[in-house]
């Protein structure tokens, strides 16, 4: 493939893998179905 | 011992862009030995390595450097303008491509027309056209490959009729990420009217049943010949 003149080089980071990767770790707490309940803290006398 | 600079003085800058390049280029469609996976290979030099959606480049001739390299033809390729690559489409060996929208990003060197790039994502497939010039459905075993995975060449609804296939829809969705997938352009060309007197009388019947009827005539033929010559 003739691509012409070069031009310039450089680097640029993948901006889209980074929305995506936050797009995964973004959970709503809320719609979790199994929510584990705190309990309280036995005493033992 | 200090690493030799990527550019000698004189030459092109260095630059930081914000955002990856979107880009245009040509692959092939391939499907995995066993069916359950998609992929696309290089038409050129990468011709025998197979890629997914989100692929890093490594040079086909020397693992020790890092695609792109300037005096090696290594890394990922791609075309700033999507008319640039409908162009290379036109090519004889290119023709069973697909036109992809690919996002380009790493390392890279940027030319007049185009990139070359260390990692690339595939965001769309554009176009993938018919051998007849009708736009491609679905995709077929194009009869060649590479060691676990066959080429795939598109195919138009009418060009699938007996034929395997698998639609552009299920070759997305064995892919190992999401592609979007738009719907192919009619292309340049368009069929002819045809006119009422110019259509055979055997058109609309299958073509079994018209070579059946040819057989049938050969046969009558032959019996009327056989009986000829016995008298």
């Amino acid at each position: 493939m003739r691509l012409g003149k070069e031009q310039a080089v450089g680097y640029v980071e993948d901006t889209e893998a980074d929305a995506i990767a936050a797009e995964e770790i973004t959970v709503d707490q809320s719609q979790l179905p199994l929510t584990p309940v705190t309990e309280p803290a036995l005493h033992v006398g | 011992m200090a690493r030799l600079p990527l550019l000698p003085p004189g030459r092109p800058r260095d630059e930081h862009p914000d955002r990856p390049f979107t880009g245009y280029k040509l692959a092939r469609a391939v499907l995995s030995a066993d069916g359950s996976r998609t992929g696309f290979a290089g038409l050129t030099l990468g011709a025998t390595s197979v890629y997914g959606v989100i692929a890093d480049a490594s040079c086909v001739w020397n693992r020790r450097h890092a695609p792109p390299r300037r005096w090696c033809g290594c890394g990922f390729y791609c075309l700033h303008a999507q008319a640039d690559a409908r162009s290379l489409g036109c090519a004889t060996e290119n023709r069973s491509a697909l036109l992809l929208e690919v996002t380009a990003s790493g390392r890279y060197i940027r030319y007049e027309r185009g990139l070359r790039y260390s990692r690339q994502r595939i965001c769309a497939i554009l176009d993938a056209q018919c051998g007849c010039g009708r736009p491609g459905t679905a995709l077929a075993d194009g009869g060649s490959g590479v060691i676990g995975w066959r080429h795939l060449t598109p195919l138009c609804a009418v060009c699938t009729t007996g034929r395997p296939v698998l639609t552009l829809e299920d070759f997305t969705s064995r892919l190992d990420g999401p592609v979007r997938l738009t719907s192919p352009s009619a292309g340049p060309l368009a069929v002819a009217p045809v006119s009422a007197d110019a259509v055979p009388a055997s058109a609309g019947e299958s073509p079994f049943a018209v070579l059946s009827a040819e057989i049938a005539l050969l046969h009558a033929r032959l019996d009327d010949l056989q009986s000829r010559l016995d008298r």
